[in-house]
C-alpha cells in the first residue's frame, strides 16, 4: 500500500502489520472503500490500551517493512521481548474475534488454564470477526447468505480472505 | 408503594406468565371474546430487538440467557454474574453450573442441595423461555405416552398420542413448523390423509450428509440409524409476516431476524384480540383459595426495576385460573401459597407431589473432526437427527435418547472458534487441535498464511453430536421453596434436589457407544474429552468393566413437576390440566408431563396448552 | 489504488459495451421482439397479446454527471438509468454521487411525465403514482393482472363514495421489519408482529402503498410470478431487469420500486406543505383484531418516499428515502432544544413520561377505530442524524424547487453496495450500514447489526411464496 514518494501512514503500517500475522490480505481487512472503517475502531483501541506499546511495534514493522515477512515475524515474536509479542498477538485476536485479549491476560493464560479474560470491543467488531470466515462461514448471529445456503459447499476460502499477503 | 386491584375489569381468565402456554391460551380466550390478564413477572416485549442484540453481540459469554433480562452479567458485558438476591424476577442461568458456583446463592438463583446439579435454565421474560429454544418442534412417539403399558416402567400419561395429535396440528400450524409428513411417520407417529405441516422443510445441512451417508442402512445393537429431518418452528417460505431463515447459526439464544418462531409472536397476537390485558413485572406472590376449595384470588407484586423496590401490590380475581409460570417457577408459587396455613402443604398439593419428578434431557455431547470438510457454522442451529433410537424393547433397561446433529462446529463443545484460534495464535492447545493426538510436539504460534491454513482445517471439518437422553422421573428429584434464601421482593427462590438415576445413566452408556460407532462408520476422528474432575455436571459409570466419568449438559427441558393423571393421589392434575383440588385453577406447561419422553418437549407443551384454552372455554361456556 | 466499486462500475461498463444490443443478463431477453401493441381482444377465443420487451433500450437515460451544478436545468433532466460517477472515487464522493442520482430521480419521478419539472402545486400528478400499486398486481386467487395502464381495483367498500373511480385506493396501515408486509390479509396466522403503526398527531393512521414501475411489472407479469401457481411453476432464480447506460443516454431503465407513507389531511396541518393526493382510505376486512371491510374519503400527504432501483452496479439495488421535513426532530435537536415546531410525529410539549419516545402504539392496532383510542400519537425522533454533505446537498436541491410543494422534501440518505459483486456478502457492503425512514422504519432505528435497519440487509432475506430468495423484494411473498 506504500507509495514510493510518501511515507507510509500509522494507519497503512497498522494494516500492512495486521494482513502480515493474520494471514488475511490488507484489502480486506481495510477495503478501498469500508463503510463499516473497522481498521479504524481497531486502531483507536489498541492504541488506547498502551500507546507506547503499539507505536513502538508499528515502528519496528515499519523499520522492516522491506524484509520479508518471515523476517518481520521473527523480529516481533522473538527478539522485541515478550511486552511486543503479545501485544502483536492481542492485536491478531482482535482482528480475528471481535474482542480484546489483553497481553496480560495472554501472559496468565495457557493449555490447561483457565481462557483469558477479554472485552467484546463492539457489536460491529464482533460482527466483522475473521475466524468464522476463515472458517468459510459467518459470525454466529450474524449472516449476509440466503435461506439454504448451508446445504451448498461455501465460497472457497480465497474468497473469503483474500489473495497473498503484501 | 402502590395498592393496585386489577379488578377494574372483570376478568374471565387470570394466567400467569406469558410464555408460550400463556400466550396460546391468552390468545384463543380472546379470540372467543374472554377477557383476560396475563401477569409476567418479567419485562415487556420491546419494540425492536435493538437492546436483545446488542447484549448478545457484546457479551463475552454468549449463554442462551445473555440477550434477555435482566442482565446475567453486571455490568453487562462483563463476566461478573449479578447477585440473585438483588433481582426482582431472578432466574438460573448456564454460568452456574462450575465447581465453585453452582452451590453458591451469591451467584445462581436455584438453591442446589442435590448430588448433581440441575443444568437448565429458564427465562422470567415476556415470551418465555422459548425466547431461547432451538425451534425443534418434533412430536413424541404414541409409547411415549404409555411407557407403562409398553415396558412396565415409569406410568401411562392419561392422554394417548390420538387424543393428543388433533393438537398437535394446531400447534403446529400456530408456530410455523418446517417439515413434511412423509418424513415423520416413524415409531408409530400417525397424521390424517389431509394434514400437511404448514411449511416445506428446512434444507439439511452438509454436516447431516456427511452423517447420513454413513450410517444409510446400518444398525447399532439392532436398532437401524436413521436419520431424519427435524421439525422446525424456523420459517422455510415467508410465514406470519416473518422472513425465511437466513441460517445465522443462533437460534439459541436468538434469532437476529426472527425467522424462528417465539411466543412474543403469539403473545402480540392475543393482544390484537383487545380482549387481553398483559401485565409486566409483576409477579405473582400467592395463589389465595377460598373455603370452597375453589381459587379466589392471585396477589401479585410489582416493580419498575428489577434492581430497584416493589413499586406496588394488588389483586386480582376471575372465573378461572391458569398457572403457566414453567415447571420450577409454578410449584414454588403452589408452595408458597400457604393461605395462612389453610393449605400447609400449598396449593394443588393434596397429593404431596407438587414439585416432584423433576426431569430433564441430560444431554451426551460428542464431538469429532470428519475426514473431509463438512463445514459447520453455517445453517440453522439443527436440521437433522436419528429419532430411530427413541423406542425399542431396550426402553424395559435403559433410557431411550434422540440424537441431534450440529451444525455449530465444535462452538457447544469447547467454545470455538475461540478456543482454537487462541491456541494457534498463542501456541496453546486447549482444542486439541495444535496439535492433534496422538502428536505430542509442542504446540505451535503460528501467523499469516500458516494461521489461516491451519485453522481452516480445524474449523471446517467440526461437527457434534447431541444425545438427548430420556430421564426417569424420580420422586426424589425436586422442586421445593427455599427457606433461607430469597430474591429482592422477598420472595423464596427454588430449591432444588437432583440426580440421574441408573437407569437414565444407563441410557448415557448406549448413547456413548452409539457416538463412537457412528464416528468410526464416517471415518471421523473423535475428541470428546471426559470432563474434569472437579466438574460437577458429571458423574462416574461402569462401561464394560472400566470405570468413566461423563459429562452432561441440561437441554433446556423443564419438565415434570406437577404431573398430569388418572387420579387424585398420583398427581397434581387431571387429563385436562386442571388440578384436583381447586376445579378453578389449571396448571399448563411442560410441568404437568408424566414423563419427559422423547421429543423435545415444545410441541407438546403447545399441544397442550391449546388443548387446556378448548376446555377453559368449554368451562366458561 | 483504485475502489473496488470502480473496478466493476468499468469493467460492468466495458463488458455491456461489447454485448450491446443483446440486452444484457436479465430475464425474459430471449422474448420475440415486440410485434404489435397488444390489441384489444375483440375475437372469440382470445388472442393472446404478444408482450413486449419487459425493459425496452432507451434513448433518454439521464446520464448528468454528479459534478454538475444545481440549477434549475436539472429540473427537466429525466430519471437516471443508473448513476454517474466522477473522480475521486473514494467512499465519501462515492456517497455524492448516489446522493445526486436519487435527488434526480426524486425530481423525475416526482414530475408529471418523464422529462418534465415538477409542477409547483400541493396535488400535482407525479410519474410514480401512475406506477403499479402492489394490491392491483397480486390479485385474490392469484389472478392475472390486467394490462400495464389498466384501471385500479376499487375495492366494493368504496363503490359508493363520489368520484371513487379517480381517486387513490391506499390502504395499508401497517409496517413492519420489512416494511413492506400488508395488513389486508385476512388469514390470522398472517398478522404483523414486532413493529407498529404510526399515528400522527390528529390519532390517525399513517397508510402506506407500493408501486412497481413497467419494466418490474412486465417481469413480474410475463414470469407469472403473480401467484403461487406462477411461482411454483417458475424454474429460474428471480432476477428483476438491470438499470443500465449502454452508451451515452441509450440504455435501460430496469426496476424500480417506490413506497410512499401519506398522513391525512387534518387539523394543525398546512395541506400546502405537502404533496398531497384525494384517496380512498380502505381497510380491509381482518379477523385479529376483528375488523370489518371499510372505506373513507380523505385527503393524503405524502411524508416518506422511498425508491429503490435495481442497475447494472448495484445488484442489491439503491435505496433512495426522502421525508416531509416537518416529520420528527432529530435525538440531537431534542437534547439541545433545537425545535422547530409544528412536527408531524412529535409534540414538543408533551413531557417523556406521557409521550415515550420511539415507542409503539398499545395494541390492538385497529385502524377503524381513529383518532387512536386514548389520545394516543406517536412520539417519534430520528436517531441519526443527516449527515452535513447531505444537508448541503439537500440545500442546493430544495433551492431550485423553490415555488414548488417538492421543496419540503428531504434526502435522509441513500444506501449504496460498496462491494456489489462480493461473493461472501450478498448485501454487497452497503453504506451507510445503516438507513431508516422515520415514517417507514420508525421502530427500528438505530446502528445495531441484524437488529436495526439496513434496507439491503433486510431486503436481502426477500423470499418469494416458495421461499426462493425473491432478488430484494418482499412483494412476491404476497402472492396468492
Amino acid at each position: 500500500m506504500t507509495t514510493p514518494t510518501a511515507p507510509a501512514t500509522p494507519m497503512q503500517n497498522f494494516v500492512n502489520l495486521s494482513a502480515l500475522l493474520t494471514g488475511i490480505a490488507a484489502s480486506k481487512l481495510a477495503p478501498g472503500i469500508d463503510p463499516k472503517n473497522i481498521k479504524q475502531t481497531y486502531f483507536d483501541y489498541a492504541r488506547g490500551q498502551d500507546a507506547g506499546t503499539f507505536d513502538k511495534l508499528l515502528q519496528i514493522f515499519s523499520s522492516n517493512a522491506s524484509q520479508p515477512p518471515a523476517t518481520i515475524a521473527d523480529i516481533i515474536f522473538n527478539q522485541s521481548g515478550a511486552g511486543i509479542s503479545l501485544f502483536a498477538r492481542s492485536i491478531m485476536l482482535m482482528w480475528y474475534l471481535g474482542s480484546w485479549y489483553p497481553p496480560s491476560e495472554l501472559a496468565k493464560s495457557g493449555t490447561g488454564k483457565p481462557p483469558p479474560d477479554s472485552t467484546v470491543i463492539s457489536s460491529e467488531a464482533y460482527t466483522q470477526g475473521w475466524a468464522w470466515n476463515v472458517a468459510q462461514a459467518h459470525p454466529m448471529g450474524y449472516s449476509n447468505f440466503n435461506f439454504g445456503y448451508w446445504a451448498n459447499n461455501p465460497p472457497s476460502l480465497t474468497d473469503f480472505v483474500g489473495g497473498a499477503n503484501p | 408503594m402502590s395498592t393496585s386491584a386489577a379488578n377494574s375489569t372483570e376478568y374471565d381468565v387470570v394466567i400467569v406468565g406469558a410464555g408460550v402456554s400463556g400466550a396460546m391460551i391468552a390468545k384463543q380466550l380472546g379470540l372467543a371474546g374472554k377477557k383476560v390478564l396475563i401477569l409476567e413477572a418479567g419485562a415487556r416485549i420491546p419494540v425492536n430487538t435493538n437492546d436483545f442484540m446488542e447484549r448478545f453481540y457484546k457479551a463475552v459469554a454468549k449463554v442462551p440467557e445473555v440477550p434477555y433480562t435482566p442482565d446475567v452479567f453486571t455490568p453487562a458485558g462483563s463476566l461478573t454474574l449479578t447477585d440473585p438476591a438483588t433481582l426482582n424476577a431472578g432466574r438460573p442461568n448456564t454460568m452456574t453450573l462450575s465447581e465453585t458456583t453452582w452451590k453458591d446463592p451469591k451467584v445462581a438463583y436455584m438453591i442446589q442441595e442435590g448430588t448433581l446439579p440441575f443444568s437448565s435454565t429458564y427465562e422470567r421474560i415476556a415470551g418465555g423461555t422459548m425466547r431461547h429454544w432451538l425451534g425443534t418442534s418434533l412430536r413424541n412417539v404414541p409409547n411415549d405416552f404409555r411407557m407403562y403399558s409398553a415396558y412396565k416402567k415409569f406410568v401411562d400419561w392419561p392422554l394417548s398420542y390420538d387424543d393428543i395429535e388433533p393438537w398437535y396440528e394446531k400447534a403446529e400450524w400456530e408456530i410455523g413448523v418446517s417439515a413434511d409428513k412423509s418424513t415423520q411417520d416413524y415409531l408409530g407417529i400417525t397424521f390424517p390423509a389431509d394434514y400437511q405441516y404448514p411449511m416445506k422443510p428446512i434444507p439439511p445441512s452438509l454436516v447431516d450428509d456427511a452423517v447420513t451417508k454413513a450410517v444409510s442402512g446400518k444398525s447399532f445393537e439392532g436398532i437401524p440409524l436413521v436419520v431424519t429431518e427435524t421439525p422446525a418452528g424456523r420459517n422455510s417460505q415467508p410465514y406470519q409476516n416473518r422472513r425465511v431463515c437466513a441460517g445465522n447459526t443462533n437460534c439459541i439464544p436468538i434469532c437476529p431476524i426472527q425467522a424462528k418462531y417465539d411466543p412474543s409472536v403469539t403473545l402480540n397476537m392475543a393482544l390484537d384480540t383487545g380482549n387481553v390485558t398483559l401485565m409486566v413485572q409483576t409477579v405473582a406472590s400467592e395463589i389465595i383459595v377460598d373455603a370452597n376449595d375453589q381459587v379466589s384470588q392471585i396477589n401479585y407484586i410489582q416493580y419498575e426495576d428489577n434492581l430497584g423496590p416493589a413499586t406496588g401490590k394488588g389483586s386480582v380475581s376471575a372465573k378461572r385460573y391458569v398457572l403457566a409460570a414453567h415447571a420450577v417457577e409454578t410449584p414454588k408459587l403452589c408452595l408458597m401459597s400457604k393461605n395462612n396455613g389453610r393449605t400447609k402443604k400449598g396449593v394443588a398439593n393434596s397429593s404431596g407431589m407438587m414439585g416432584q419428578n423433576l426431569m430433564d434431557h441430560p444431554l451426551y455431547l460428542a464431538w469429532a473432526q470428519a475426514a473431509e470438510p463438512v463445514f459447520g457454522f453455517r445453517g440453522p442451529l439443527a436440521t437433522s437427527g436419528i429419532e430411530s433410537m427413541r423406542d425399542g424393547d431396550f426402553r424395559k433397561d435403559r433410557a431411550a435418547f434422540r440424537i441431534e446433529i450440529g451444525n455449530e462446529g465444535w462452538n457447544f463443545s469447547i467454545g470455538d472458534p475461540w478456543t482454537t484460534t487462541l491456541d494457534f495464535i498463542n501456541g496453546w492447545n486447549n482444542s486439541q487441535l495444535n496439535p492433534k493426538p496422538p502428536a505430542t510436539s509442542p504446540a505451535q504460534a503460528l501467523w499469516g498464511p500458516d494461521l489461516v491454513k491451519a485453522l481452516n482445517d480445524g474449523f471446517s471439518r467440526q461437527f457434534r453430536l447431541g444425545f438427548l437422553v430420556e430421564q426417569s422421573p424420580e420422586t426424589s428429584n425436586y422442586v421445593t421453596v427455599s427457606t433461607t434464601q430469597f430474591d429482592h421482593l422477598g420472595l423464596p427462590r427454588p430449591e432444588i434436589v437432583y440426580d440421574l438415576s441408573d437407569y437414565t445413566k444407563a441410557g448415557f452408556v448406549a448413547a456413548k457407544k452409539t457416538a463412537d460407532a457412528i464416528f468410526e462408520m464416517m471415518g471421523a476422528t473423535q475428541f470428546t474429552t471426559e470432563p474434569d474432575a472437579s466438574d460437577p455436571t458429571a458423574f462416574e459409570v461402569d462401561i464394560d468393566g472400566k470405570t468413566q466419568r461423563l459429562k452432561f449438559f441440561g437441554a433446556g427441558h423443564i419438565v415434570g413437576t406437577y404431573r398430569m393423571g388418572d387420579k387424585p393421589e398420583n398427581s397434581v392434575v387431571d387429563a385436562d390440566q386442571r388440578s384436583w383440588d381447586h376445579k378453578n385453577l389449571f396448571l399448563v406447561g411442560s410441568g404437568n408431563f408424566p414423563t419427559v419422553a422423547t421429543a423435545n418437549p415444545t410441541l407438546t407443551i403447545a399441544a397442550l396448552a391449546l388443548k387446556a384454552a378448548q376446555t377453559l372455554l368449554d368451562d366458561l361456556g | 489504488m483504485h475502489a473496488q466499486f470502480l473496478r466493476h462500475t468499468l469493467l460492468a461498463s466495458l463488458i455491456l459495451s461489447v454485448l450491446a444490443g443483446c440486452a444484457g443478463k436479465q430475464a425474459g431477453s430471449d422474448a420475440p421482439a415486440p410485434k404489435a401493441k397488444a390489441m384489444a381482444v375483440t375475437a372469440t377465443p382470445p388472442v393472446m397479446p404478444v408482450p413486449g420487451p419487459i425493459d425496452p433500450t432507451i434513448s433518454n437515460c439521464n446520464v448528468t454527471p454528479p459534478n454538475t451544478p444545481v440549477t434549475t436545468a436539472l429540473l427537466t433532466s429525466g430519471t437516471p438509468c443508473q448513476p454517474q460517477f466522477v473522480a475521486p472515487f473514494d467512499l465519501d464522493n462515492l456517497q455524492h454521487g448516489f446522493d445526486y442520482y436519487s435527488w434526480l430521480t426524486f425530481i423525475a419521478l416526482n414530475a408529471p411525465s418523464e422529462g418534465a419539472a415538477p409542477t409547483p402545486g400541493a396535488d400535482a400528478d407525479t410519474q410514480w403514482q401512475q406506477f403499479r400499486e402492489v394490491s392491483d398486481l397480486m390479485l385474490p386467487g392469484g389472478a392475472a393482472p390486467g394490462p400495464w395502464d389498466g384501471p385500479r381495483v376499487v375495492p366494493d367498500a368504496c363503490n359508493g363514495i363520489p368520484d371513487a373511480a379517480s381517486m387513490r385506493v391506499v390502504q395499508r396501515t401497517a409496517l413492519n421489519k420489512g416494511g413492506t408486509h400488508p395488513i389486508e390479509v385476512t388469514s390470522e396466522v398472517t398478522q404483523p408482529f414486532d413493529s407498529g403503526p404510526l399515528i400522527d398527531q390528529n390519532g390517525n393512521f399513517v397508510r402506506y402503498e407500493i408501486l412497481v414501475n413497467r419494466p418490474m411489472f412486465e417481469y413480474i407479469v410475463q414470469n407469472k410470478l403473480y401467484s403461487k401457481a406462477g411461482q411454483s411453476a417458475f424454474a429460474g432464480p428471480v432476477q428483476f431487469p438491470e438499470g443500465n447506460v449502454v452508451s451515452g443516454s441509450t440504455g435501460t431503465m430496469g426496476a424500480i420500486m417506490v413506497k410512499a407513507a401519506w398522513k391525512v389531511m387534518g387539523r394543525g396541518d398546512d395541506p400546502s406543505r405537502f404533496h398531497t393526493t384525494p384517496a380512498l382510505a380502505y381497510n380491509p376486512p381482518s379477523e385479529n383484531p376483528k375488523i370489518p371491510e371499510s372505506c373513507k374519503a380523505v385527503v393524503l400527504g405524502l411524508v416518506g418516499w422511498h425508491a429503490a432501483h435495481k442497475t447494472s452496479d448495484a445488484p442489491q439495488w439503491i435505496w433512495s428515502t426522502y421525508e416531509q421535513v416537518n416529520n420528527v426532530p432529530s435525538d440531537a435537536d431534542v437534547a439541545r432544544s433545537n425545535l422547530q415546531p409544528p412536527y408531524n410525529f412529535y409534540d414538543p410539549n408533551c413531557k417523556p413520561g406521557q409521550c415515550p419516545v420511539n415507542e409503539t402504539p398499545p395494541r390492538p392496532w385497529n385502524p377503524d377505530i381513529q383518532p387512536f383510542p386514548n389520545g394516543f400519537k406517536s412520539q417519534i425522533t430520528r436517531v441519526t442524524a443527516l449527515t452535513d454533505a447531505t444537508v448541503a446537498l439537500n440545500n442546493s436541491f430544495r433551492a431550485i424547487l423553490a415555488n414548488t410543494v417538492w421543496q419540503n422534501y428531504e434526502l435522509i440518505s441513500t444506501q449504496w453496495p460498496t462491494d456489489a459483486e462480493s461473493v461472501v456478502d450478498p448485501t454487497g457492503v452497503p453504506a451507510p450500514t445503516f438507513l431508516a425512514n422515520t415514517t417507514l422504519e420508525t421502530y427500528t432505528q438505530g446502528t445495531v447489526p441484524k437488529a436495526s435497519s439496513s434496507c439491503m440487509d433486510c431486503h436481502n432475506d426477500a423470499a418469494d411464496t416458495t421461499g426462493r430468495a425473491s432478488d430484494f423484494t418482499f412483494i412476491l411473498e404476497r402472492a396468492r
